[in-house]
């Protein structure tokens, strides 16, 4: 997908408005075919939070947003307490993971795959797996994702990232990772009192349904314990039904085309 | 300059499309009821509803008989072409910024705007803009507990986002929990959303026409770039065509609106299924005889034949138009 990408951009400078329709039909058909490849499982996650943010999805705002995660000293200077810099952490990891299984592919997929540098993304996802963040000079712990606060290579940077930002599959995972964060901000981050994914509930394709709820669940009043399990209930039944019918509504839309 | 500001760095932009449309949502009446109009705000992939306690009621009401709704077609609109475009990467730097909102907006103002937006995506020149699929939906509901609150102070009160690979995220604000209508807003919240999702799937027929309105644009640059004067008149004529569809278009929309409000005055309910297409077919009967008759007066047998032409159109089109936006689709996709 995403060499696929940059052909298209060097190999077609200056495509005029026909290749740019086509190219965009093209690429339409190829996002939901992507999309509805890798579908293995839906996850329903229902969170409680202080406040809800009501701003869009912005993927090269989230990406800048998520990466600020790595600088050094962006925990002091946003006051968050230890106790929570592991899930900070964890959410700017799980889209260097994303990234990195992209190049992984994009290293198999390409005429000759070098096994060093397979090795070397496979010790990088190692590394992540332990949920550390640059804690030693080794080449595992580098950051693989391009930074954008690089003065040095800033337009380099800027290239790949903006090559990021319409990949479907990452852009997926940065809108997840994004709201997952967005939810940890609108809690109070000066304490260890946060929002917390009360339930999750995880539908695989087999006919598996795993649903977990948090501990501090059933610590909770009664009548919020209901509230919080009826939402997540409804929330379930409901989102499966809603997500199926848009899937069902693209689909539907190709098939309509091409019959 | 401080980095951990919740702010990015732009690369090259200079792109602003960031709107918002506000559309009111009628609810069928019952007799002795209030009008009874939900506010659905839609941006980008993001629809926000604005509930009250009077909507929530109406709403279990509705909920309790099984009654579903239509959406407004604007709405609809709305929702077909953020479902699939979702707009330029690039963003302006006021992107976070409220968006300007468009209270109420004509279909045929809708149509135009998404036209202008489609137009000027196929035609950008700058290769840094590039074009990106929707990943997912958000739902927020708001809810005004008291009538005097402002729309704008409100916090949402609860959000779904559905993302289109399977993840979907329930948010809800310890506002919420807090509230006494909490299991009514749950409710209407998901039921609004059930809503909306239906009818995108079940008027997939109209989407055929609203791309076939979009595309003869590109059709009609792309045969003018390649450089054919035999094209040059049907670029005309397909221009003229189009221009006479959208006048009659909304000439009708807009005679079929007030005859529907004549009617609910005069019966005292809710437009039924079954009297709605006949109001339609007979405004388009209608408008189409007047133009008939201006135009062919002199001649009786063309009159007859127009007109009888013009009776079958409406009939005709609804078989062609979806299956000539499928082939110009497949045109595009060769």
């Amino acid at each position: 997908m995403l060499a696929k990408d940059s052909n298209s951009l060097e190999s077609q400078p200056n495509q005029g408005t026909a290749g740019r329709a086509k190219d965009l039909l093209g690429k339409f058909v190829d996002t939901v075919g992507v999309i509805v490849r890798d579908i293995t499982s839906l996850e329903v996650n229902t969170i409680v939070v202080s406040n809800i943010s009501g701003s869009k999805f912005n993927p090269w705002q989230s990406y800048y947003n998520i990466y600020a995660i790595s600088q050094p000293n962006y925990f002091a200077s946003k006051n968050i307490v230890s106790e929570l810099e592991d899930r900070y952490i964890n959410i700017f990891l799980q889209l260097e993971r994303e990234y990195i299984y992209t190049l992984l592919i994009k290293e198999l997929e390409s005429p000759s795959p070098k096994a060093r540098v397979v090795q070397e993304y496979r010790s990088r996802l190692q590394y992540i797996d332990e949920n550390r963040l640059n804690s030693d000079s080794t080449k595992a712990s580098q950051i693989v994702l391009p930074s954008p606060f690089d003065q040095e290579s800033q337009v380099e940077n800027y290239q790949k990232i903006a090559e990021l930002v319409t990949d479907d599959k990452f852009v997926l995972t940065l809108r997840k990772v994004s709201e997952m964060k967005a939810a940890l901000d609108g809690g109070d981050v000066a304490s260890e009192n946060v929002d917390t994914i009360y339930a999750q509930t995880i539908i695989q394709l087999d006919g598996d349904i795993i649903t977990r709820y948090h501990r501090d669940l059933f610590g909770l009043k009664e009548s919020d314990k209901d509230l919080i399990m009826k939402v997540h209930n409804d929330g379930v039944v409901s989102g499966e039904k809603q997500w199926r019918e848009v899937i069902d509504f693209l689909i539907n839309f190709i098939k309509g085309i091409a019959s | 300059m401080n980095i951990f500001q919740e702010n990015y760095q732009k690369p090259d932009l200079n792109y602003s499309l960031n709107y918002g449309f506000l559309f009111p949502w009628q609810f069928p009446q019952n007799n002795g009821q209030d009008n009874c109009c939900l506010e659905v705000k839609a941006e980008e992939g993001a629809y926000s509803f604005y509930l009250n306690r009077t909507i929530l009621e109406k709403i279990a009401q509705l909920k309790l008989q099984g009654i579903s709704l239509d959406i407004p077609r604007g709405l609809l609109l709305n929702f077909w072409y953020y479902s699939i475009f979702d707009s330029l990467v690039n963003r302006d730097e006021n992107y976070d910024k409220s968006a300007n909102i468009y209270q109420h907006p004509q279909l045929s103002v809708l149509i135009y705007f998404f036209l202008v937006k489609t137009w000027k995506t196929l035609t950008s020149r700058n290769r840094n803009k590039t074009i990106k699929f929707q990943s997912g939906f958000t739902f927020n509901s708001y809810y005004q507990s008291t009538e005097n609150q402002h729309f704008d102070n409100l916090n949402i009160m609860m959000q779904s986002t559905i993302l289109f690979d399977g993840d979907i995220i329930q948010k809800i604000s310890q506002d919420l929990i807090n509230n006494g209508d909490a299991s009514s807003i749950v409710n209407s919240h998901y039921w609004l959303i059930e809503q909306v999702t239906k009818c995108l799937r079940s008027n997939l027929n109209s989407v055929y026409w609203f791309v076939s309105a979009i595309f003869p644009a590109a059709v009609i640059t792309w045969k003018i770039s390649s450089g054919m004067s035999l094209w040059l008149s049907i670029l005309i004529s397909t221009l003229g065509w189009i221009i006479i569809f959208l006048v009659l278009g909304i000439l009708s929309l807009l005679i079929i609106s007030q005859l529907k409000k004549l009617v609910v005055r005069i019966k005292n309910k809710s437009v039924d299924k079954f009297i709605e297409p006949v109001i339609s077919w007979l405004v388009w009967v209608g408008t189409n005889l007047v133009i008939s008759i201006n135009v062919f007066s002199r001649d009786s047998v063309l009159l007859i034949a127009n007109s009888l032409f013009m009776l079958l159109l409406p009939n005709l089109l609804k078989y062609f138009l979806p299956k000539a936006g499928k082939y110009l689709f497949k045109f595009f996709m060769k």
